[in-house]
């Protein structure tokens, strides 16, 4: 049953959450696995084949129970495949650690135990013999600090000499795990009193559970988000580089193309309306770039810091309003960067219930980072700041309702909070340009790829007339209903394939010729109706895998029907409101 | 009536002397909250959050309700 050759075996990493076996991973096979400070990071299996064997990065469990939520069983049954466990234990809480390598032990498997945050747990007081523990347990113990790599190599090593020993008939096979843990924490584990831990982190900490300064700061992180990317990023930064492309790039293109085909057809998917070399250029390097790499570089540090977690317990009150607990506050967020990233870590979420409505509320009511860019170049269009509150009410209405309806009708309880809190720490430089490096990579491919196919889609559809027949189609909705021009159809043509492209040619469409092409009405309405439309493509796909074909279409709909309500609900408030 | 790990005030400590139920102690015990332990409360925002030993753990108001101290 065992495979022999070295690089065909299994290697499996496994361990409680948040305690380094990203890290480990992407040390081991120099592949760029997520790694944050929350629990959760990782949300599913990733594998890596190298010399030594194919090394297997799972989702954090606590331990291996009967009540084991679907995704801990997924670990499980890699488990049960593994040739080779590698269990990593945070040394700064190696006595729940070792209820895992208890349970791991009984497996009868060839294992290898690596202490990982040994820095972390020194700090602390805690010092740990390995050689002691390695002695007892009778596997191979090795330390490391996974977060500079130090003792990587080490386990490499060990994985190359295949020395990992056999962990099934060791003497504590049958005891008890109580005396297990004891056993070892009394042999190997010395503790000594050190002056209290960093007094910086204990001050922040007092400040972040501290219900009043905790919301100030939750609230400056906001505004500064905004402050940065809104203002600087979005007018400054997309001012300089569209004007570049405005200027040197598009007539240079324009012209190439001209003097190189006499083809309408041809002319029109490369230059037109919707031209691959023209539009989508624009869009994504002039427009979303810059944008998507201020945000999410912004979000790893947050997520590097911990302050994810602190957040958790901040919102957990306002959450529990709407069915959920403050856990949901990071696919929330995560959801603002990319629908699709948030979407899936719905998973780190305990109950079916809970992903369901959280799923719900970022499919609807979360704009991606790329549409929010664009929410914001085109509120800035409009001179009354009533419109800017107006949005954010509506938006967090829409979102209150849907998570109330949703808690009414689904059958069950929401879910209790219980996470566990990290150390706070100083956000490494390092990993932080590197998961904003691979995440911009990964959306730039992932656009460049849905852009060029909705560019060639609408430019068809323009030739062949599509177009207008869906304007007369559509208009009794767009006009009579949103009161908005009748080629608004387009943008909801768009909108169905990816919502930020839609928001891209509202943009243009709010700004031809600065004259008043759309009152300030009609832009925040349309706005609005964009913002709640159904979710992109992609976005749709994850929803379908992860909850069904029957959810997905229901989401769909509804949030088809909830923007043109809302939409025609906000119309009539803003008649009042401009005719008075 | 026992007293409960919510009952704790900020900065207040408490030995955990047993769980309402089984799944309760098996899964806080998962979390590193064992029976016997002292707990530290470091803030109670809605969720309480706890320190024992050198684990933080936040906990909602009716999972903290389920464990009992002295
Ligand atoms: N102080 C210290 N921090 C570390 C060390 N190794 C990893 N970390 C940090 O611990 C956090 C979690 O690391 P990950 O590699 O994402 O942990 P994981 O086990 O994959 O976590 P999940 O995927 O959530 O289960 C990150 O913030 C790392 O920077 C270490 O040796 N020392
Ligand atoms: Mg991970």
């Amino acid at each position: 049953m065992k495979s022999t050759n070295l690089a065909d075996r299994r290697v499996v990493l496994v361990g409680q959450p948040n305690v380094g076996k990203s890290s480990i991973f992407n040390a081991l096979s120099n592949s760029h696995a997520l790694v944050s400070n929350y629990t959760g990071t990782t949300v599913s299996v990733s594998e890596f084949k190298t010399d030594f064997g194919i090394i297997g990065d799972t989702p954090g469990i606590y331990s291996i129970s009967e009540h084991n939520s679907d995704d801990e069983k997924a670990t499980v049954q890699i488990l049960e495949k593994a040739d080779l466990i590698v269990n990593i234990i945070n040394a700064r809480t190696i006595e729940r650690d070792l209820i895992l390598t208890h349970q791991l032990m009984q497996m009868n498997k060839d294992m290898i135990v690596v202490l990982n945050q040994v820095d972390e747990a020194e700090k602390n007081g805690i010092f740990i013999d390995d050689v002691k523990l390695s002695k007892i347990l009778g596997l191979e113990v090795i330390k490391t600090i996974a977060k500079k790599r130090i003792g990587t190599s080490e386990v490499m090593a060990a994985l190359e000499s295949n020395s990992a020993g056999k962990s099934g008939e060791k003497k504590f096979k049958k005891t008890e795990m109580r005396q297990f843990a004891d056993a070892i924490l009394q042999e190997v584990v010395i503790r000594r009193n050190m002056s209290p831990e960093s007094s910086i982190k204990f001050a922040l900490d007092k400040i972040l559970f501290n219900p009043y300064a905790a919301w100030i700061v939750a609230l400056t992180i906001l505004f500064a988000l905004f402050k940065i990317l809104g203002v600087y990023v979005a007018s400054h930064g997309v001012d300089v580089i569209t004007s570049y492309i405005d200027t040197s790039y598009t007539p240079c293109v324009n012209s190439a193309v001209c003097r190189m085909t006499q083809s309408k057809l041809l002319r029109d998917i490369l230059i037109g309306e919707f031209g691959i070399l023209t539009m989508e250029v624009k869009t994504i390097f002039g427009i979303l770039l810059p944008l998507i790499v201020g945000y999410y570089a912004i979000m790893s540090i947050l997520e590097d810091s911990g302050y994810f977690p602190r957040l958790t317990v901040l919102t957990n009150n306002a959450l529990a309003k709407i069915g959920l607990n403050g856990k949901a506050i990071i696919p929330i967020l995560l959801g603002f960067g990319c629908g699709t990233m948030g979407i899936l870590s719905t998973r780190i979420l305990a109950t079916q219930r809970d992903r369901t409505i959280a799923t719900a509320i970022i499919g609807i009511t979360i704009p991606c980072a790329a549409q929010q860019a664009i929410i914001v170049a085109l509120l800035s269009c409009v001179d009354d700041y009533r419109i800017w509150f107006l949005y954010i009410f509506i938006m967090l209405g829409v979102m209150f309702i849907s998570g109330k309806v949703l808690d009414m009708f689904l059958p069950g309880k929401s879910s209790e909070l219980l996470m566990d809190i990290p150390p706070l720490q100083m956000p490494s430089f390092r990993n932080c340009i590197r998961k904003t490096v691979f995440r911009v990579i990964d959306f730039t491919s992932e656009m460049l790829l849905m852009f060029t196919i909705i560019c060639l889609l609408m430019s068809c559809f323009n030739q062949v007339g599509l177009l207008t027949l869906i304007q007369e189609c559509l208009s009794p909705i767009v006009q009579n209903m949103l009161n908005l021009p009748k080629e608004f159809a387009n943008i909801f043509v768009l909108g169905i394939l990816k919502k930020d492209a839609a928001s891209v040619s509202l943009l243009d469409f709010a700004k031809i010729g600065t004259a008043n092409v759309l009152t300030n009405a009609q832009i925040l309405t349309s706005t609005v109706v964009l913002s709640l439309f159904v979710p992109c493509i992609n976005a749709l796909a994850i929803i379908f895998r992860e909850q069904g074909w029957k959810k997905a279409a229901a989401l769909w709909v509804a949030s088809f029907f909830v923007s043109i309500l809302v939409g025609s609900g906000l119309v009539k408030v803003l008649n009042l409101l401009y005719t008075t | 009536m026992k007293r409960t790990l919510y009952e704790l005030s900020v900065g207040e400590s408490g030995q955990m002397i047993g769980f309402a139920d089984k799944n309760t102690e098996h899964t806080l015990r998962n979390f590193g909250l064992f029976i016997g332990r002292n707990a530290t409360c470091i803030a109670k925002i809605g969720p309480i959050v706890v320190r024992s030993d050198l684990v933080v753990i936040a906990l909602g108001k009716t999972l903290a309700l389920r464990v009992y101290i002295k």
